[in-house]
């Protein structure tokens, strides 16, 4: 795959390019970690992704549809257990080379090697166990078990046999990581400073735009002072602070983007004192999240509508798993939180807690692109632990530090660590918190562990009916905010801006660039 | 930018009367305004732009907590306070039915995806009831027969007295309002009493089992929802006799598929009710409420008609042509309203968008009428980007709940009725069912996990 690769992928490429246009430059928090849809773990990933691949199915953004640009037809068999694909023919790869029945069954077969490490294709292997080709065109995707609305599973993204050399134990860290070949509407390129996409015209994709660049923003009053100046064109994600000032701007349009996302401080539970439940829950009661929203945030106490609703457990509001009964802290209680401490065997001398007679600090990091969203949120956290009588540090980290050390709970020599999860219409929550080991706890951050919480989490995996599913996260919700390996903050939503140029761009809920081909810059 | 509002300025002046400066060649090319000088002088933010015709609203926090915070409760509150507005307790009776009205539609949506189209196993066979009632207010009255048929064949329940109620009314009448079925639903017994709120004092939902493991399912009757809409209705009649026909005009777009529509002659339309709202004039009300085929015949008392006619070719809306007419239509009250006004000022901007999102949503009924889904699911999504701060009305978000919710998109419905609750008492009974659709859903899509 070196230069004869390059050689074809250029050859091939130079058929169907597009690239006319002025060139769309937008905004993200930080660059992608990876253009292989197998190891997506920020949600800039998965956006990037889905500009260069074509899922099997998707939802359609408008009317939620479930469809292909990829399948002509496809057919219920073996009782129920098993899907018949039916391609559409000429969808080409952005080397040129033929989309086949064969990609397909590569791609199912790569997310059930044992050998391809990928958090998302283990939660295929509960339900596919196989794919057969039937000729050129026509694939057969099978199922463990009969399964309600099969299409609706299929939602991942078609990898190329050929690049692989039909080798389905894929590893993250290949070239294809940076200059993936896709199906989708548009080819990629990930460099150090930004990734480069370029439009690819094919059968199925008629992309508008021909040349897109993805770059990282820094402070988020200068990414709006250069979308005002149409420096770039769009930021993905816009800070509360800031959204008042794009909505008054009649050049740029703020725009909803469906996502359901929240913070949290993960606590490590595996570092005294803070493995010691009762230091965990006074922590929670010396945050005061009305003040900390208010300056991270910008939202003022009482104010109805805002994008920033506290939370009490690992789900938004909104959610059927939210635990209502469960309510959330909104103001500090240092009275209770200085109790706790006390009967944890805390000692408060000269204003400080001390611990086995060492003055109590705390090691608090956080990835750095959460920054843009929330400014200075680090430092006011330190500062309402320093005003409850911890010392802190604060330490911002970079998004791929945090994706190959945090999520993968190796940053252990840290306290606490503010975070953010997003999840689109599953809300399995399941990786955050079961005991890491045989491929679950694949996002535990810090190994916390503890076997009521996995059986619960294995209730909820195992439930038969929707209301045992429901039921098993409402306990979980309720054990979580006791146990506390994270300190829950609030959902907080996202809304994109983008400058009026850029015309009929419709946000997909989660993917965001599924409806790409739409998109244009009027200039 | 600046050549454009020029040249609505010199469309405003002549249709006033004024004189003025000479008009820059640029500012006389007619294409440039997107509305005639005599439409703009009709609106409502052009009227209001007058401090004298606005002093009256500004000087009452009932119109406050009613326009630019759509705070039901507050301002009825306000409005009752001494001595009474009846206008404004009839403007709040009047948005809270329709915002009810939608919320039992949302229900009723998430009711028969989840327990009739998206139906497993395990779910309590006593879901026919609500799907049977569901049925009727979605306009599907055949359906309705069979399931409450089912229902009533089934155990005796807490649900058998409505959905018994509500068969034989199907049978014997199907008038609208349908009096009987409704006195058999729990909830807001209390006398309809402009200026308060009704009585929830009512279970919001029914408990039975599940078929498999005889877990609790909640299940919530539409009916409730239905039921509270009217005592609005009634309570906003009450409250302003003299608006009745008007009232009727101002409902008839959110009335649920199973009403019949109640064509409303034409009639003035008191300013209290058009303020604060996306309707501009009296015309744009009759043609929210008629939804006409020929849209060239409303041009001239419709101000709204007359932006999105030239988008309209046989039936069929241009999308762009749509968000680019109502942009245009907002740039050029703004320039009106700074005329009227004597410059600019803080709330022009908040009337403005309020127009334009009125001319979305109108291009959004004109598309759904067509048949152009995708049309108006496109416009659709671009009002509820625009449908923030004052100009997000209850009842219409609640209206695009509904229609995710028949989409199968249950979290972005859950999303828009979060928003709602608390700000309408009993909107909340429409999470019931939401709540167990989400769950469906969630259960059966491809597998996800979280990111960061």
């Amino acid at each position: 795959m070196g230069r004869s690769r390059d050689l074809v992928v250029a050859v091939g490429m130079s058929a169907a390019v597009l690239s006319t246009g002025a060139l769309l430059t937008y905004y993200e928090g930080a660059l992608p970690t990876t253009l292989n849809p197998l190891y997506a773990a920020k949600m800039v990933d998965f956006r990037a992704q889905e500009l260069v691949f074509d899922r099997l199915f998707y939802h359609d953004p408008v009317n939620n549809e479930l469809v292909s640009r990829l399948v002509k037809s496809s057919q219920v068999t073996d009782l129920g257990k098993s899907l018949k694909i039916d391609l559409v023919e000429g969808v080409k790869w952005h080397d040129g080379k033929p989309l086949t029945a064969a990609d397909i069954c590569f791609t199912v077969d790569a997310l059930l090697d044992p050998g391809t490490p990928s958090p998302i294709a283990e939660g295929y292997r509960d339900i596919l166990t196989g794919c057969k080709e039937d000729g050129k065109n026509t694939a057969i995707v099978q199922f463990t078990r009969v399964v309600h609305n099969p299409q609706e599973r299929l939602g991942f993204s078609v990898m190329p046999r050929h690049v692989f050399s039909g080798r389905t134990a894929i590893s993250p860290d290949v070239e294809f990581s940076a200059r993936p070949t896709g199906t989708g509407a548009m080819a990629g390129s990930r460099g150090t400073r930004g990734v480069t996409f370029t439009g690819y015209g094919n059968t199925h994709h008629k992309p508008g735009i021909g040349q897109m660049q993805l770059q990282e923003s820094g402070d988020p009053l200068l990414a709006i002072k250069a979308l005002i100046n149409n420096s770039v064109q769009g930021i993905i994600e816009v800070a509360p602070n800031f959204r008042a000032d794009v909505a008054a701007s009649d050049e740029l349009t703020l725009k909803s983007y469906d996502l359901r996302s929240w913070w949290f401080v993960a606590v490590n539970t595996k570092k005294p004192p803070l493995d010691d439940k009762r230091v965990r829950q006074a922590l929670n009661l010396v945050l005061d999240r009305t003040e900390l929203r208010e300056k991270a945030i910008g939202v003022k106490p009482g104010e109805r509508n805002s994008p920033c609703e506290f939370i009490s457990g690992p789900f938004v509001p909104t959610s059927p798993y939210y635990n209502q009964a469960v309510l959330p802290n909104e103001r500090s209680d240092q009275a209770r939180a200085q109790a706790l401490l006390k009967q944890a065997g805390m000692v408060k001398v000269a204003g400080r807690w001390t611990f086995k007679g060492q003055p109590l600090s705390f090691r608090l990091g956080m990835e750095k692109s959460l920054d843009n969203e929330a400014p200075d949120i680090l430092s006011y956290i330190g500062n309402q632990f320093e005003g409850a009588g911890f010392g802190s540090t604060v330490f911002k980290i970079p998004p791929d530090k945090w994706t190959t050390e945090a999520v993968t709970g190796r940053l252990t020599d840290y306290d606490l660590l503010v975070g953010k999860w997003s999840f689109g219409q599953v809300e399995d929550v399941n990786e955050l918190f079961f005991t890491r080991s045989r491929g679950k706890g694949t996002r535990n951050i810090f190994n916390y562990s503890n076997t009521e919480i996995d059986q619960l989490l294995a209730q909820y995996d195992t439930a038969k009916t929707d209301t045992a599913a429901r039921d098993a996260y409402h306990k979980l919700h309720k054990r979580l905010s006791e146990e506390l390996p994270y300190v829950f903050l609030w959902k907080l939503d996202t809304k994109s801006a983008w400058r009026t140029e850029v015309k009929s761009n419709t946000i997909s809920p989660y993917y965001y660039f599924t409806m790409f081909d739409a998109w244009r810059y009027e200039i | 930018m600046g050549a454009r509002r020029a040249g609505w300025v010199l469309v405003l002046l002549l249709a006033q009367g004024c004189g003025g400066p000479p008009a820059s060649p640029e500012a006389q090319k007619p294409s440039e305004a997107v509305l005639s000088g005599a439409l703009v002088t009709q609106t409502w933010p052009v009227v209001m732009a007058d401090a004298a015709t606005r002093a009256p609203y500004e000087a009452h926090p009932g119109w406050a907590a009613l326009v630019m915070r759509r705070d039901y409760p507050a301002a009825l509150q306000a409005f009752g306070g001494s001595p009474p507005v009846p206008a404004g307790q009839a403007r709040a009776h009047l948005e809270m039915s329709a915002a009810l009205r939608q919320a039992a539609h949302l229900a009723a949506r998430a009711t028969v995806v989840l327990w009739r189209d998206e139906r497993r196993e395990e779910d309590p066979p006593q879901v026919d009831c609500v799907v049977g009632i569901s049925e009727i207010l979605l306009g599907e009255p055949d359906r309705a027969v069979g399931s409450l048929a089912t229902c009533l064949a089934g155990a005796p329940g807490s649900l058998t007295g409505p959905a018994a109620a509500w068969s034989r009314w199907l049978r014997d009448s199907a008038e609208w309002p349908p009096a009987t079925p409704l006195d058999a639903t729990p909830g807001a017994v209390d006398p309809v009493t402009p200026g308060r709120l009704p009585d929830l004092a009512t279970p919001s939902c029914h408990v039975f089992s599940d078929t498999v493991e005889g877990r609790e399912v909640r299940v919530a009757d539409p009916g409730v929802l239905l039921k509270l809409a009217l005592w609005h209705e009634a309570a906003a009649r009450q409250a302003l006799p003299s608006a009745d026909g008007a009232i009727t005009l101002l409902l008839a777009p959110w009335r649920l598929p199973g009403e019949p529509s109640v064509l409303a002659p034409p009639m003035p339309v008191p300013m209290e009710c058009l303020f604060g709202s996306t309707l501009l004039a009296p015309g744009d009300a009759a043609l929210a409420a008629e939804g006409p085929s020929d849209l060239d015949a409303w041009v001239g008392r419709s101000p709204i008609a007359a932006v999105i006619a030239p988008c309209v070719q046989e039936g069929a809306i241009r999308v762009d042509c749509a968000n680019d007419r109502a942009q245009g239509l907002f740039e050029q009250l703004l320039a009106a309203m700074r005329i009227r006004g004597g410059g600019e000022q803080g709330f022009h901007r908040s009337f403005g968008e309020l127009a334009r999102l009125g001319v979305l949503r109108e291009a959004e009924r004109i598309a759904g009428r067509a048949g152009d889904d995708r049309a108006m699911g496109l416009l659709r999504l671009h009002a509820v980007d625009f449908s923030i701060g004052s100009a997000a009305e209850p009842a219409y978000l609640l209206s695009v709940a509904a229609w995710n919710a028949g989409n199968k998109n249950a979290s972005r419905a859950a999303d828009l009725l979060h928003a709602q609750e608390g700000r309408i008492p009993g909107v909340e009974v429409a999470r019931i069912p939401l709540d167990a659709l989400q769950v469906r859903i969630g259960r059966e899509s491809a597998p996800g996990v979280p990111m960061h």
